[in-house]
């Protein structure tokens, strides 16, 4: 039984290049304060079973300052969440390990947030919410949305050791999930993507249906483990380009937050393959175990592939944002050369994605002769496939405590850019990345 | 028992935890917001010849755009005083934030990019470093036709630069095309 609290203050500021008394002010300034508190038992006095239970409590007390004199970007909120939950582990026989659980969370968010009067009305929620209206105040309107949302989850799952090299293990689960606070309140223009985001009071939790199957194999030298999954997710939230609008500052696109049921099955694939064990002799023990802890890996090698499928299954089209799939290889050898110096080589291939939604639009700009003509904004299209090249040498000082990692990432300064990195529509990702770093232990 | 006495203090502390406060929410009037911009062209030879272009974006962000009033007209090969003005209007008293950028002049400059070739404009106001500003300018217009103006107004761009946006670089605190009808 355990009684864990714990308490954290976070103060955030972020600074722009700002006019006349403001420069140097910050132009987002939040204090996030959370508290926790979980009390947790385990009984394990049965011989095959095991059981877990647990309480816990979160409060969560996000306050921006106002005198940034910069409208807020998270507005000020009070969050309570209460959970409980159960399982049970049980080991029928020495072949299969079998396991159940249940969670049920009651999430509350009560958040007081100033909305301009005109993005209030064009986003309709003075028909839709007019019982969070305060009062009004300039061009712009007080509001006090609140939120509850009861969130249930359940997993069940089987493991079956085949004998020493093979296990095969399968996880049903479902789950909830409360939309946060950035997908219910997000209002006005993000400063670092230069795009309007726009969050939604309307939004639902979401509830996920997951199977997860892993067939893990351990022969000799070769370590592997497959793992393929399906996934379907009811009012997922996903965030959209859905047009333009234009300010004083120029025109922006704008991003919404919407919620759609979502298909996705993937597989995930893995293996090492150790091609040089050493024993060291010195420390060669009697017991098998010690043999098997003393082997030193010299050169291994380990390769990754992952594949996503997503699909959003109301309009029967790609989901946004899927991660293209990707295949990394990595060669480490230990003790290269002299002890204690490693050497990493690792390469990361990433396919271009060619499933993807087309949520392009049309904007009408003025030609050179002042007439409006009709212009598509390609906001859809993904990057290129991209190779990149990192290396790395450490070598650890077996007296001194330290340790000496040498990175170079992006080894070829190859240019590319990620579909995942809202940045790309402005330029290229990270070039060579060179990094040194000195570990002193004390 | 004991167990029970532990989840009774566990509420105990919840009940204190969730205690909350409801501090009243101070509004904020964004201070540094332009919604108005307004260039007002005169005609050096003829004072009762005035043009004059103004935008104006009440919300700042939201979701209505500018509205884009041009009064007056532009003469063909004619000489005009031009003077811009940024203005906060959503607040009251409004801003002229116009004082601001002059103050700062080092920091800023607005430029204007006409798609009409031989519409030029030269600024005539410099900061104290000597580097035009664009605030002040003159107009020297060509052939009557209609095509694009836009101005900028860029905040710590490089000075001096080539007269180009992406020479000068920095961040745009104001970006607004009008229609530029030269007759």
């Amino acid at each position: 039984m355990s009684l864990d609290y714990s308490f954290q203050f976070n103060n955030r500021k972020e600074f722009d290049i700002r006019r006349g008394d403001n420069a140097g002010r910050a132009s987002l300034d939040i204090d996030l304060q959370t508290q926790n508190v979980s009390l947790y038992g385990l009984i394990d006095r049965f011989e095959k079973t095991t059981y877990e239970v647990g309480i816990d409590y979160m409060n969560q007390v996000n306050s921006p300052d106002s005198s940034t004199g910069v409208r807020r970007l998270i507005p000020d909120y009070n969050a309570n969440k209460a959970g409980a939950f159960a399982s049970v582990t049980h080991l029928p026989s020495e072949n299969w390990i079998l396991d159940a659980g249940l969670r049920y969370d009651y999430y509350k968010i009560d958040a007081d947030k100033f909305y301009l009067q005109s993005r209030w009305e064009d986003l309709g929620y003075d028909q839709q919410f007019p019982e969070f209206e305060v009062n009004e105040q300039g061009n712009q309107i007080l509001t006090n949305p609140q939120f509850d949302y009861n969130l249930f989850a359940f997993t069940a799952g089987a493991k079956y050791l085949f004998d020493d090299h093979y296990d095969l293990a399968i996880n049903l689960s479902t789950a909830n999930r409360a939309p946060n606070p950035s997908e219910l309140f997000s209002d006005g223009l993000h400063h670092a993507l230069a795009t309007i985001e726009l969050g939604r009071l309307d939004l639902k939790k979401e509830q996920s249906f997951k199977i997860n199957t892993t067939l893990h194999g351990n022969v000799g030298k070769l370590d592997f483990e497959i793992n393929p999954y399906v996934n379907l997710i009811n009012d997922y939230v996903q965030l959209v380009p859905t047009g333009l609008e234009t300010t004083t500052r120029g025109a922006f696109p704008v991003y919404q937050y919407e919620q759609i049921d979502a298909r996705l099955y993937g597989i995930d694939a893995s293996a090492t393959y150790d091609f040089w064990i050493k024993k060291r002799s010195t420390e060669m023990n009697t017991t098998s175990n010690e043999l098997v802890y003393n082997a030193v890996k010299l050169i291994s090698f380990n390769t990754n592939f992952s594949y996503i499928h997503g699909t959003d299954s109301n309009n029967d089209v790609p989901l946004i944002d899927m991660p293209p799939a990707q295949w990394q290889n990595q060669l480490t050898w230990h003790d290269a050369l002299i002890e204690n110096l490693d050497f990493k080589l690792s390469n990361q291939l990433v396919f271009q994605q060619n499933r993807f939604p087309d949520n392009n639009y049309e904007v009408s700009i003025p030609n050179d002769q002042g007439e409006l003509i009709t212009s598509t904004v390609d906001i859809s299209s993904t990057p290129d496939s991209y190779n990149l090249w990192n290396a790395g040498l450490s070598y650890a000082f077996a007296k001194a405590n330290t340790k000496i990692n040498l990175t170079v990432n992006n080894l070829f300064n190859t240019e590319y850019r990620n579909y995942l990195n809202r940045q790309r529509f402005y330029a290229d990702d990270v070039g060579r990345d060179i990094q040194l770093q000195i570990l002193y232990n004390f | 028992m004991k167990n029970s006495i532990q989840i009774l203090a566990a509420v105990a502390l919840l009940s204190i935890a969730s205690c909350s406060d409801d501090d009243d929410v101070t509004i904020i009037n964004e201070e540094e917001l332009i919604t108005t911009v307004e260039l007002e062209l005169t005609n050096q030879a003829d004072a009762t010849n005035v043009a004059l272009f103004k935008s104006v974006d009440s919300d700042g962000d939201g979701p209505n755009a500018p509205v884009i009033t041009i009064t007056g007209t532009v003469n063909a090969n004619a000489t005009y005083d031009g003077t811009v003005r940024f203005l906060n209007e959503s607040i009251a008293p409004s801003e002229n934030i116009t004082e601001e950028v002059i103050e700062e002049a080092d920091e800023h400059e607005v430029f204007y990019i006409s798609t009409l070739s031989d519409v030029s404009v030269a600024k005539i106001d410099v900061d104290s470093n000597g580097n035009p500003l664009g605030v002040q300018t003159t107009f020297q217009t060509g052939a009557v036709g209609t095509g694009v103006l836009n101005v900028v107004l860029r905040h710590e761009p490089t000075k001096p630069n080539d007269n180009t946006l992406s020479g000068a670089g920095g961040e745009s605190d104001v970006e607004v095309a009008f229609t530029f009808e030269v007759e």
